[in-house]
């Protein structure tokens, strides 16, 4: 059956939000977010790593990375920071680019909040991503979920019509 | 397995994307989505020329967006699941990547306490 409640609650406004505390003051946790030698070591997600990472943090500056695969496939990003609140909050709006930074066309650009909040010694990371062109994901996203669900009556359109030969 | 799957998504993303940025294309697929229709029918809803209609019906169908269904003399458009899906799964990915970002980034802030308790120590042996 299709689980419409695995979606969560932010897909259907296009956004997603993932949460975690972390038992780290906030100060680092947000050096940990903005300095190239700390996001070269856990950035890029498992098994990827980040041979080259470059940062000028301030609004308008570029953020420019290289994930690279085990089998030395790389995938480069950028993101412009927007908004810049040591240790509080960082904006940034990001796509695939080139290793020049040029951003690859044609694809939607996702605007990321990421929130710390220093709860006695530890902090809540919040990061909540949006979706450039909100409308159009809307249409996409709602027939994603209708085809879903039309597709498990599919198959149990099928089924009956087994049992009932059968 | 996430980064795989975002990047892999990509070249369907930006086909999908591409398409669904026209305005008169998103409207096409908001009328497809309640159900097939003829060309003269999404003419008749759009209120667009033919031609117009054709050329955007035939965008669609080159990327595989929507099919065609020869029905007698007319032929039906209907959406294809696919591209929708796959959407679906993209923007998912994202929040796969943050969970997994967040677990290593948990396991790297005990590497760093680590390495600064064992520093602090050294420092305290250093005075005595």
């Amino acid at each position: 059956m299709f689980d419409y409640h695995s979606l969560g609650p932010y897909v259907g406004e296009q956004e997603i939000v993932v949460e975690r505390q972390f038992a780290a003051p906030r100060t680092l946790m947000f050096q940990v977010f903005t300095q190239p030698e700390h996001l070269k070591r856990w950035w890029a997600p498992q098994p990827y790593t980040i041979p080259i990472c470059t940062i000028d943090l301030r609004p308008g500056g570029i953020w420019h990375y290289c994930m690279r695969s085990p089998e030395n496939h790389d995938q480069w990003a950028r993101s412009v920071y927007r908004e810049i609140v040591p240790p509080e909050k960082l904006v940034y709006t990001s796509t695939f680019a080139d290793e020049h930074a040029n951003p690859i066309e044609g694809m939607p650009e996702h605007l990321t909040t990421v929130i710390f909040t220093e709860e006695a010694g530890k902090t809540q990371v919040s990061a909540r991503v949006q979706f450039a062109s909100a409308a159009a994901l809307k249409v996409a996203v709602d027939i994603g979920i209708l085809q879903g669900m039309s597709m498990t009556w599919d198959y149990l359109v099928e089924y009956v019509q087994e049992l009932h030969n059968s | 397995m996430t980064s795989i799957f975002l990047f892999g998504y990509t070249r369907t993303m930006k086909t999908l994307w591409a398409a669904l940025m026209e305005p008169n294309r998103l409207h096409i697929v908001e009328l497809l989505r309640d159900g097939p229709l003829t060309v003269g029918e999404i003419v008749e809803r759009l209120g667009l020329q033919q031609p117009q209609v054709s050329k955007h019906l035939k965008v669609l169908s080159d990327t595989d967006i929507v099919e065609v269904q020869p029905q007698a003399n007319r032929r039906i458009y209907k959406l294809r699941r696919e591209p929708f899906q796959e959407l679906e799964s993209w923007l998912q990915s994202f929040r796969r990547l943050w969970e997994e970002r967040f677990d290593r980034l948990d396991d790297y802030l005990l590497e760093l306490q680590a390495t600064e308790q064992h520093t602090s120590n050294r420092i305290e042996d250093n005075n005595v």
